[in-house]
């Protein structure tokens, strides 16, 4: 049996888990309004009434979530943010390789920290449609109150969160579940820990970081190529 | 196709068609205020249809009344019609834009998607209400209410290239009077022809009415890009993934063949 190394603490998991559930209950009783086909599943959520209060409910949720997660392990969540939010010209070279792998091909990429290049732009992108989400759903819930042209801009804003937090979650759900290269990770968010193999492979920056010394374990400490997780 | 022309300048403010509307539409009377005019509401309401809205102003010392008759346009290219998520809103043959009361949800998108702000929510019932145009008369042959009902003949309904050139003569004739007036909206096929229009005695904007009228462009941005993009951008991810597990698979087998 390989060993296994820490990469996702409680905070994280929590984080995740809620605020995908919420997410597809928004996205789901959201796409009544776009798409026919899921005609099918309304009465599952009371009908098109139902799904408005369910929309609404989920929101409370989705606002919630991040928040709550925060407070659970603010250094967690800042230093994640911050990790993320971190970029230079050549990460970009990253999705190249990503592409030829996702692809089935062979890439050799950079080595990466506890989130690679791809993993950071999903924060970046789900954290700023969060945003979009609260700012335009807030003009939405209310939308009687508001003018016209504010709605029309809100509606644009709500949608444009949509279409890229589905679209980029549609890539990550597929990587997650069936791609033979980054199935492994699906571990982590679930028990918390990756197998050292894995690490070893995709999060070499990280890895030498975490990774068990004889004898003692490794001082947990920041360092400027990723950062070290505590187990709360 | 008949059509509805408004010639403003033979209003009198007598407000026969809002109540031959509520009339026929069973309409319940609503309270209002005094607001120091003689303007009998605000707006007008999931309840009230039409209204007449009344510009009290002062010219060369005299006090005016000018009058608009608040309604919809019922559009040829229907903004709220496109923008409706649930297809609650449909043209009748006789050229009305009307709402399926069964379909609507109460979203609100055609208010939002309206370039004149017409339809109206009830909140407690969750249902759009607004002018209708009568079409359960047009259906049946007579024609809507407030047409019939105007004793001063500025409501007209008929066919609507000849109201057009009606309108075209009234113009002309009461630029004398009105050297502002206009026909609104100026281009008969604005909007894909509206059923309804007007001759003004002031510009649009005197009224709240758009300069020109034409399709809102925060609208035309949702309908004709973002939704668009709501389909084909998860489509193209959701795509990109099938193809990927396609190209996965079949490395997979062939990989496995080399070990043997």
């Amino acid at each position: 049996m390989s060993n296994k190394i820490f990469r996702f603490n409680k905070t994280m998991r929590f984080f995740h888990w809620s605020y995908i559930t919420f997410y597809f209950l928004l996205a789901i009783t959201g796409a009544f309004l776009y798409f026919d086909f899921l005609d099918w599943l309304r009465p599952l959520f009371g009908g098109a009434q139902g799904a408005r209060i369910v929309h609404r409910v989920a929101a409370v949720g989705l606002i919630l979530s991040p928040i709550i997660s925060f407070l659970l392990n603010p250094k967690e969540i800042w230093e994640t943010l911050k990790y993320a939010y971190s970029w230079k010209a050549s990460d970009l070279k990253f999705f190249g390789g990503f592409i030829k792998e996702f692809f089935g091909g062979h890439a050799h990429y950079e080595p990466q920290g506890k989130y690679n290049q791809g993993e950071k732009l999903n924060i970046v992108l789900q954290s700023l449609g969060w945003l979009l989400f609260i700012v335009s759903g807030i003009v939405l819930w209310r939308f009687e109150d508001f003018s016209p042209e504010v709605g029309m801009i809100a509606l644009i804003g709500h949608d444009i969160a949509f279409i890229f937090t589905l679209a980029y979650a549609i890539g990550h759900i597929y990587l997650s579940l069936f791609h033979p290269v980054t199935k492994p990770a699906l571990e982590g968010m679930l028990t918390g820990y990756v197998d050292e193999e894995y690490a070893k492979n995709h999060h070499p920056l990280w890895y030498n970081e975490v990774k068990p010394v004889k004898g003692e374990a490794k001082k947990q400490a920041k360092t400027k190529s990723g950062f070290v997780t505590t187990q709360k | 196709m008949n059509g509805m022309f408004i010639d403003t300048s033979l209003c009198v403010g007598c407000r026969g068609c809002m109540t031959a509307c509520k009339s026929w539409n069973e309409l319940p009377g609503e309270k209002t205020t005094f607001t120091g005019s003689l303007q009998s509401m605000p707006d007008t309401t999931p309840k009230t249809y039409t209204l007449i809205k009344f510009y009290e102003h002062e010219e060369n010392g005299r006090l005016r009344f000018d009058f608009f008759k608040q309604q919809c346009f019922h559009c040829g290219d229907a903004a709220c019609e496109k923008a409706c998520p649930e297809d609650a809103i449909y043209h009748t043959k006789e050229g009305a834009v009307v709402r399926n009361y069964e379909r609507c949800i109460g979203c609100d998108y055609c208010q939002k998607a309206c370039p004149f702000n017409i339809p109206r929510i009830d909140t407690q019932e969750k249902k759009m209400h607004k002018c209708t145009l009568c079409f359960d008369r047009l259906e049946n042959g007579e024609i809507p209410a407030c047409a019939q009902t105007c004793s001063p003949g500025a409501i007209k309904y008929g066919n609507r290239d000849e109201l057009w050139e009606v309108a075209q003569k009234r113009l002309a004739e009461v630029k004398k009077e009105y050297p502002k007036a206009n026909l609104y909206p100026s281009d008969k096929n604005a909007l894909g022809g509206t059923g309804v229009f007007y001759l003004l005695i002031n510009e649009p904007e005197f009224y709240g009415l758009p300069a020109e009228a034409k399709l809102k462009t925060t609208f035309s941005l949702w309908h004709d890009v973002v939704r668009p993009l709501g389909k084909i951008v998860p489509g193209l991810a959701l795509g990109a993934t099938v193809i990927a597990a396609v190209t996965n698979s079949v490395k997979k087998q062939r990989e496995e063949g080399h070990g043997e």
